[in-house]
């Protein structure tokens, strides 16, 4: 949604929906992230979400059609009060796409070895997700410091592990933005997958309606 | 093992099962910890999925499951066996998992693998229970399959290595 049907939310209900504040902030981070994609490749690259949804964190990697299957993760982490943690996760054929993507106007894939390619893929995860904290730090005027990116490849679900038992603390849902990364006409599919703590949660929504209904 | 009455059953967190010869039960852990039990004399098993290491310090309010805590599922994954038939005599004990995943991280809650694994074995150990094989530690994930009759468990992690302990 963006901010001129914002009128359309003021007449529809007055409780706005989670995820209508969460489809905003996936907009405008789309926003940032393409035009930072862009310009780092001097191509057009665009990108969409097919799908969001809030879920509960176990349910992810099946709901993905990633259950127990190979994934790349790029993980930042936000600290202290408004605790958060983002990860963008690409099926391992899609994570060879988007590095190839990225490079391929200077190298070929044949001659990058690990190193270039991880870092590639980190560029994407860093750029992609702190887009999504800008859109969350504009939404409510906090300044958010993230750790820089961490790159993992393994089994989703054994990723997902370790955030499972975190957010078990809190009872935490998973906010799910299935993306498309569009270039020339390919299609490049991954997900951002974001853990928000309550307190961020709270400020996020209460922040969200006032700018929908301002 | 007769493979047509072979079943096959998949757990998730938290979720503890318990099945007699011919079943398969499997799992995916991280820095959880599948814990199996079985006594191959009665051919009956199970497992437990582990996520976090002593109930007391994370549920506060005492109203989560057994079964998601080290300390408090080895026990009722032992007692679980023994209402079904197994002996305590007889009975076993494997564990997998307890990966540290994000290596690189300093957060203690990343580093909850070692500590699942250390609760289980004290606990383990309190219990009389001997535990026979271990895969546990390192940073990747393990998808796991138990067979109950014979107490193997098969391995298998994303660098394509399949081991059975």
């Amino acid at each position: 949604m963006s901010g001129q049907d914002k009128s359309e939310y003021r007449r529809n209900s007055e409780m706005i929906p989670e995820n209508e504040i969460l489809r905003e902030i996936g907009s405008m981070g789309a926003g940032h992230a393409a035009t930072a994609l862009s310009e780092l490749i001097q191509q057009k690259i665009s990108i969409t979400f097919p799908e969001i949804f809030v879920a509960y964190p176990e349910e992810v990697p099946k709901k993905l059609g990633l259950h127990d299957m190979p994934v790349v993760v790029i993980y930042k982490n936000l600290q202290g009060s408004y605790d958060c943690d983002i990860l963008l996760v690409f099926g391992r054929e899609e994570a060879d796409k988007i590095v190839s993507a990225m490079i391929k106007n200077t190298f070929n894939m044949e001659e990058l070895d690990e190193e270039m390619k991880k870092s590639a893929i980190e560029e994407v995860g860093n750029i992609v997700i702190g887009s999504f904290l800008s859109a969350i730090s504009n939404f409510t005027n906090m300044e958010l410091l993230p750790t820089p990116p961490i790159h993992t490849t393994d089994v989703f679900d054994a990723i997902l592990d370790v955030f499972l038992a975190k957010l078990r603390l809190q009872n935490r849902k998973a906010m799910v933005f299935q993306t498309c990364f569009k270039k020339n006409g390919e299609e490049i599919y991954g997900a951002v997958i974001i853990f928000l703590n309550e307190k961020l949660r709270d400020e996020l929504i209460s922040r969200g309606k006032s700018w929908l209904e301002g | 093992m007769n493979e047509e009455n072979e079943k096959k059953v998949r757990i998730g967190m938290a979720e503890m099962i318990v099945a007699r010869n011919p079943t398969i039960i499997s799992t995916t852990v991280g820095s959880c910890i599948a814990l199996c039990m079985y006594d191959s004399m009665n051919r009956i098993g199970g497992m437990v999925h582990i996520v976090l290491p002593k109930k007391e310090d994370f549920d506060k309010g005492n109203i989560d499951s057994v079964q998601r805590y080290a300390d408090t599922a080895v026990p009722a994954l032992l007692s679980a066996l023994i209402s079904k038939g197994a002996k305590k005599e007889y009975i076993k004990a494997k564990i997998a998992g307890g990966a540290n995943m994000f290596p690189i991280l300093n957060h203690p809650i990343l580093k909850i693998g070692v500590n699942n694994a250390n609760v289980v074995k004290k606990k383990l150990a309190d219990l009389g229970i001997p535990l026979v094989a271990e895969d546990t530690g390192g940073n990747r994930g393990r998808i796991i399959e138990f067979e109950v009759g014979s107490g193997t468990m098969k391995i298998n992690t994303m660098d394509g290595k399949e081991r059975k302990i």
